[in-house]
């Protein structure tokens, strides 16, 4: 944080680190080393004094408004990928989707690791009484936490049902999330714990009694038996100790060097965030907790509090604007409503809307929806930073969560409205069709290069795969030879041929190869090309660098 | 900054080649050991904490302990400001005290206490009192065709005390009875009026005021909204408590309706006021007590407190369409009349008014409303912190 205000102090030191780097690299250092690619993010240092830090709300707000934090510099590649363009697993993101063998049963369990709190009498050890709609924490009979949201009156199955889907995608995405549940919240149940305090609106903190509870009940949809339908989110693992920071680094995580502007799992958190209508992404709703396992500590983040995703905005269903503007509009949109007598009207106001208690609102036809003009509430600095290649990797993630996934995450938000659970699901496979309609073609979408032993390169293209792009009508191949030693690559031959896979024409011994990749034909940015890295091995060729944009 | 550092080393370590290491691995322990060896606490930074300060200082912390108060003391005094101070109690009973001056050296002193809900808030009591000084007050003179060049000021110095309770049986739904007591008086220091043509002035009057009011309110919120309408009628009954000639009673019914078009994107907003005072035989109301036109709310495009007479009409149409979230402009036209006798109420007597403003708002209030009016007197500029209607 101290470093926000510190950007023009500090020129002169990047300068020069720069400098340094540079005459480091100049002529004699290497691309690639034995291990890569990584695919686990190391954390080497133990974090051993992390105290916790809630930021303020409305300061995150106006400082993503106003001022902008972060690296001034946007359009730089991402800074936490392993040399083959890809995340490696880590505190914020786990390969998943594309990566391990999801099905839908594995996305609808997500990170649930037991069937929900113990049974027996529910202790509540705090109460959330600030908000439109109530929230309890509660420990169950084995002491274990859990949090309470419910539905706002009227809205049954909406925010708690919203929650639990967005949540289940988000973990098939690769997010952390928490485990969550639906339950039935009978009254009785609760018990308040005997120091549970309690600070009502407008008044001063006090003991909790069981009034406030009926008054907190009040404020949430209840079934006509008297119980409430609940969404119960466990405690996270480990000792909290923040938020997710969407610009800089922690302080006090020694494991945590790369700038969170420049770690692309933020960067391609829009995407997700997009595809979910997930509006309130901001770094509140997301906790960041110190973990020991096996005898190191680090620090794990989540992504929680999905209430406002979907058709939810938590308190009543969601507002037209939300997904089309942020908090605050566009100057030139308002000047525009202004001088037009409010005749330019915007496309939230006008279009159609499905709307029902069990989901809540959303649009009813998505099939223009646009996902590069989505905004959430606050655009975040990685938001800021996200470039084509970033949001081309959050794409072929979402290619990877089938329809059969969807509609088993929605099948878990238990709406109990046969037509509504089939638009939200729908609406979600339109959206995901949108955004790899948007994002995959949108740069050269060559993917997984493969080299045989036989020297056959073969890969796949993403856009076309995804039968969002026609096929490109033929590839080139520029083939060199690379010094990894010296950074150096001599180009030998050119290929080219309808389709994967390409031969490699005769090449001198290297160790090393390198191989740039481009259509022939097709949109204009298939025509730039991707580069490939190859090592030899004792069987063949392993591919060891991708690299999609500069 | 140490950041941006690490950042470097990461991106040397990771996106291009580096030589000091013997795998990747090592390579970015490399940074994160530079790091370990720099690490601070994780905490706000001194913009964060300066705004945590303003978030928590009176101005902006929703008026719990001690609060600066901005607004209207009284119509016709200018713009106010002051101080208060509100103590929460339990079942969102509080006591509430405010101080404040205003542009024209007008002076407010008051506090009020709401006792503890009872019903789940279906029954509310208030108790409050004030002392007010207002100065330089305008009076043109009885009726629609005053003469705006022969206003006078006078000082009004009322003094309040009473209480009232409200029943809500049903949502939308408010009864109040309530009970007050003043005592003020008022002073000219150069009368152009004959005390016939201003009762009750450079007199000491005291009254007993009770009231009664049926409400019907389905806005979203009545300080700003954009749908849903308010209807109201009052009954108010001024009883002279020493027996001067000055009793009378008063009648007050109001209709807002908005309408909005296309989601909001416009709403056609239409109040109507009027005021109806019936003095007791051989009584007139007095100029401080009579139905005014004219100012930011009633009768834009005329001067504050423009108009005076027994009874007022005030019928008001906007356009509204809303560039942002927070900025409402609208196109108005106001028309109204006050006269002595109710059946002189004529549309073709109405004076009018139209303009444009720009309101800024959040979801449930008026932040400032600026607005430019134009009657047959001018053109005037308004500053309000509140809605019209």
């Amino acid at each position: 944080m101290k470093g926000t205000w510190g950007a023009g102090l500090g020129a002169w030191a990047v300068t020069a680190v720069i400098v340094v780097s540079s005459l480091t690299l100049s002529g004699q250092t290497r691309r690639f080393f034995p291990d890569d690619p990584i695919w686990t993010e190391p954390m080497t240092r133990d974090v051993k004094d992390a105290r916790r830090y809630e930021p303020d709300l409305t300061y995150q707000t106006l400082e993503n408004l106003f001022w902008r934090p972060g690296d001034r510099q946007t359009g730089q590649r991402a800074q936490n990928i392993n040399t083959v363009d890809e995340v490696p697993d880590g505190p914020y993101f786990v390969n998943r989707a594309g990566r391990m063998p999801l099905t839908p049963a594995l996305v609808a369990r997500a990170s649930n690791t037991s069937d929900g709190p113990a049974p027996g009498k529910w202790t509540v050890v705090s109460a959330k009484s600030d908000g439109v709609t109530p929230g309890f924490t509660i420990r169950d009979s084995a002491n274990q936490l859990w949090f309470i949201k419910f539905d706002p009156p009227g809205w049954r199955g909406m925010a708690t049902g919203s929650e639990i889907v967005a949540a289940k995608l988000f973990w098939a995405a690769g997010y952390h999330t928490a485990e969550y549940h639906i339950a039935k919240l009978v009254p009785s149940n609760l018990v308040i714990g005997k120091d549970t305090r309690i600070t009502p609106p407008g008044e001063m903190a006090r003991s909790m009694n069981q009034s406030d509870v009926s008054w907190l009940l009040s404020r949430a949809d209840r079934d006509a038996d008297g119980s409430y339908r609940v969404i119960l989110s466990k405690a996270a693992p480990g000792r909290p100790v923040g938020r997710i920071k969407f610009s800089g680094t922690r302080s006090d995580d020694p494991n945590d060097v790369v700038p969170h502007e420049h770690r692309r799992e933020l960067r391609g958190y829009f995407v997700f965030a997009a595809w979910l209508n997930h509006v309130d992404a901001k770094g509140i709703n997301s906790l960041s907790t110190l973990i020991n396992e096996n005898g190191r500590s680090f620090i794990r983040n989540y992504l929680l509090d999905f209430g406002s995703a979907l058709g939810s905005a938590a308190v009543g269903p969601r507002e037209g604007w939300e997904g089309y503007e942020g908090l605050v509009e566009n100057r030139g949109e308002i000047l525009k409503r202004t001088l037009s007598l409010g005749f330019a009207v915007p496309v939230w106001r006008t279009q159609d809307y499905f709307e029902s208690p069990a989901i809540g609102r959303l649009p009813r036809d998505h099939s223009k929806w646009n996902p590069e003009a989505w905004q959430a509430h606050i655009t975040n600095s990685a938001f800021r930073h996200m470039r084509a290649d970033d949001t081309f990797w959050a794409a072929t993630k979402l290619a990877a969560i089938s329809e059969d996934m969807i509609r088993a995450a929605v099948a878990e938000g238990q709406f109990g409205d046969a037509a509504s659970e089939a638009f939200l699901a729908k609406a979600i496979i339109d959206r995901r069709l949108r955004i790899l309609q948007t994002f995959l073609p949108k740069v050269n979408p060559i993917v997984d290069p493969v080299m045989d032993r036989n020297g056959r390169l073969s890969f796949r293209n993403a856009a076309s795969d995804a039968a969002v792009a026609d096929r490109a009508p033929g590839y080139r191949a520029l083939w060199y030879t690379f010094d990894n030693n010296g950074d150096k690559a001599t180009l030998v031959a050119t290929t080219e041929e309808t389709q994967s896979p390409m031969v490699m024409p005769p090449m001198p011994a290297s160790e090393y190869i390198k191989v740039d990749l481009s259509a022939i034909g097709g949109p204009e940015a298939w025509t730039r090309p991707v580069s490939a890295y190859f090592r030899r091995n004792s069987t063949g060729w392993t591919l060891v660098g991708f690299e999609r944009q500069p | 900054m140490a950041a941006l550092i690490y950042a470097l080393i990461v991106l040397c370590s990771i996106a291009a080649p580096v030589a000091a290491q013997s795998t990747r691995v090592e390579a970015i322990a490399e940074a994160q050991a530079a790091k370990a060896g720099q690490l601070d606490a994780e905490g706000p930074s001194s913009a964060e904490l300066l705004i945590r300060r303003i978030l928590i200082s009176p101005l902006l912390n929703g008026g719990v302990g001690a609060y600066p108060w901005f607004g209207s003391i009284y119509s016709g005094t200018g713009m106010g400001a002051g101080a208060g101070y509100l103590k929460p109690l339990v079942n969102a009973a509080s006591f509430n005290v405010q101080a404040g001056i205003s542009t024209s050296n007008s002076k407010m002193v008051r506090a009020g206490f709401t006792a503890p809900e009872l019903w789940r808030g279906m029954l509310q009591v208030h108790t409050g009192a004030q002392w007010l000084d207002l100065r330089g007050l305008s009076f043109y003179g009885f009726g629609q065709r005053s003469d705006r060049r022969l206003r006078e000021r006078f000082d009004f110095a009322p003094k309040e005390i009473g209480g009232n309770v409200t029943l809500k049986p049903l949502r939308f739904v408010a009864v109040t009875g309530g009970y007050m007591f003043t005592n003020f008086d008022s002073h000219r220091s150069s009368p152009r009026f004959a005390p016939r043509e201003s009762p009750g002035m450079d007199d000491e009057l005291n009254f007993h005021v009770t009231r009664a009011t049926a409400a019907f309110d389905w806005r979203p919120a009545p300080a700003y909204s954009t749908r849903g309408g308010y209807y109201r009628a009052s009954f108010e009954r001024h009883e002279e408590a020493r027996g001067q000639p000055y009793s009378f009673n008063l009648q007050e019914y109001e209709v807002v309706q908005q309408v909005p078009i296309v989601r909001e994107q416009f709403v056609l907003a239409a109040h109507g006021l009027m005021t109806l005072t019936t003095p007791d035989r051989g009584d007139e109301v007095p100029v401080m007590l009579s139905p005014i036109l004219g100012g930011g709310s009633e009768l834009r495009g005329f001067a504050n407190r423009r108009f005076t007479d027994r009874n007022r009409v005030l019928l008001t149409g906007e356009y509204r369409w809303r560039p942002s979230r927070y900025l409402d402009m609208a196109l108005f036209l106001d028309a109204g009349q006050v006269a002595r006798d109710r059946r002189d109420f004529d549309v073709s007597d109405f004076d009018v008014a139209w303009g444009i403003g720009a309101r800024f708002h959040g979801p449930t209030f008026n932040a400032f409303r600026f607005e430019v009016a134009r009657g047959r007197e001018g053109i005037r500029l308004i500053l309000s912190g509140a809605q019209p209607f």
